[in-house]
């Protein structure tokens, strides 16, 4: 019940769009009822189809953004502890963060091919920029008596990495990982329409170039659901593992 | 010289990339079909530049982010602003925001494209989506954490509604709002670039798109290179903006 008062106004909405499709206030062929769409998005999930290509987008997103991280992270925590590497790295981060790498994807299409390999380098490099550039920050910002007091007590700089400064860093190294899933989302769906065989970008974009509207309001909605899902787990798995700092619920 | 020296040092790791752009291609390492040298992508630009080709796609695709993006800072701002203010407008919009927030907007494109065509309107209203949440939120947020101290004193002053808002309540939030801007712009260029080389006949993406499909790389990677250091100037130059609008503050 409380779930249903906070989300009122979209319910609103929700039943507007039903109401107004039913009565067909607008084109009926562009404006099917959310029911039509909520129904057709059940039976292609049952069959299959849904899944398929969910599984085709999701599996080059996960393996694109886990080489982010897996590079991204340890770049980004180097950059901010060391002059030298941070000299060489932040010139290419400061130009590359703003330019929109989806305007590069015949790079990667010349380099990788049409298959998966395009789309996971291009969700690698494209996540890769908020992912260095967060944790980059975060271990900059690492309060430096911290680290003091851990040298004085006789730490090594290994420990002193593992117990202090990624702790310290974690609530940036989130940001980070949020906006980065953010942008790996938008990339793998859009390298999709694009140019690709499979996955929900190609569902969709195939299915508004044939007029198939329900089908294309279907894998929009699956999009939505997956990008809703998606965000939610992230900020539980942050609020539990930063439950020791006061920043565990962003704003 | 030694200030050039001292430049050149400083961008050291992009020289490199530069010159492994330049140097793979010239060495045989990587085919010159694929990846053609720096320099050759370099006089292309040069060469697209003085035929006219180029500035009309840039032209057409920097006025249609321009127009969205000025859609999307009104629009964000008012809402936002009424958000902080009003509990009712609040309790209608917070909902939305937060469920439509994570969707990514590149799955709107072709929604947009059967709403509203594949000409002018389609990308501004996209770009207008995809730029007003980041800019309604930092609104929000930035209005929301004004020091009520400011506003009792403008009250107590006798200042009016309007002149509060306009005098001390934009002011405070302003480093929040234009950073909230700052992550709309950069949304703003990505949703340009895709919906482009997904429809349309004009534009900087449908350029990169066109040349790629016809096989035209060298005019394919003179676009990129345009695209990449119209991403960067745009970024800099909003980022210079930004610390001349918030020189009065102490620590902007």
């Amino acid at each position: 019940m409380r779930v249903l008062r906070r989300y009122a106004s979209v319910l609103l909405l929700v039943a507007l769009w039903e109401a107004a499709a039913r009565a067909q206030l607008f084109n009926p062929v562009l404006f099917p009822p959310a029911s039509r769409i909520a129904g057709r998005l059940v039976a292609l999930t049952a069959d299959g189809t849904l899944l398929y290509h969910a599984g085709q987008s999701l599996g080059r997103m996960a393996a694109g953004f886990a080489l982010a991280l897996l590079v991204g992270i340890p770049l980004g925590l180097a950059m901010g502890r060391s002059r030298a590497v941070e000299a060489f790295f932040a010139p290419i981060f400061a130009f590359g963060f703003p330019v929109p790498k989806i305007g590069l994807i015949p790079i990667f299409l010349l380099f990788f091919g049409l298959g998966h390999g395009s789309k996971v380098a291009l969700v690698f490099v494209d996540a890769l920029f908020p992912v260095v550039l967060q944790s980059f920050h975060g271990a900059q910002l690492v309060e430096a008596q911290l680290v003091w007091s851990a040298r004085a007590m006789g730490d090594s700089d290994l420990r002193i990495l593992r117990r202090v400064v990624w702790p310290a860093s974690l609530p940036h190294v989130f940001t980070g990982i949020r906006l980065g899933l953010v942008v790996a989302l938008i990339v793998v769906f859009l390298s999709e329409m694009v140019a690709a065989g499979s996955g929900l970008g190609h569902v969709m974009i195939l299915a508004a170039r044939n007029f198939k509207i329900v089908e294309m309001y279907t894998a929009i909605l699956a999009i939505g659901l997956i990008g809703f899902v998606l965000d939610k787990l992230l900020l539980a798995i942050r609020a539990r593992v930063l439950a020791w700092t006061e920043e565990a619920v962003p704003a | 010289m030694a200030r050039a020296l001292a430049v050149l040092g400083r961008n050291a790791s992009l020289l490199l990339v530069l010159a492994a752009w330049e140097g793979l291609p010239r060495l045989g390492l990587v085919s010159p079909e694929i990846l053609p040298p720096f320099s050759v992508a370099l006089a292309n630009v040069g060469l697209l530049l003085r035929e006219g080709e180029l500035p009309r796609h840039v032209l057409f695709s920097l006025s249609r982010q321009a127009a969205g993006l000025a859609l999307g800072v009104v629009v964000g701002v008012t809402l936002g602003v009424l958000m902080a203010w009003s509990r009712g407008v609040c309790a209608f919009f917070e909902p939305i925001l937060t469920l439509t927030n994570p969707i990514p907007k590149a799955a709107l494109i072709p929604l947009f494209m059967l709403w509203f065509g594949i000409g002018a309107v389609a990308k501004i209203m996209l770009i207008f989506i995809g730029t007003i949440i980041p800019i309604v939120i930092s609104a929000y947020h930035g209005v929301g954490d004004v020091n009520p101290n400011y506003l009792w004193s403008a009250r107590a002053m006798g200042d009016g509604t309007w002149r509060i808002l306009w005098r001390v309540v934009l002011p405070a939030a302003s480093p929040q709002i234009l950073a909230g801007i700052r992550l709309g712009l950069i949304v703003s260029l990505i949703v340009l670039v895709g919906s482009e080389m997904l429809a349309g006949r004009e534009g900087l993406g449908w350029f990169i798109a066109f040349t790629m499909e016809t096989g035209q790389y060298d005019l394919t990677y003179a676009s990129m290179l345009t695209i990449a250091v119209i991403g960067f100037a745009y970024d800099r130059l909003y980022l210079w903006l930004m610390r001349g609008l918030l020189a009065w503050k102490e620590s902007p």
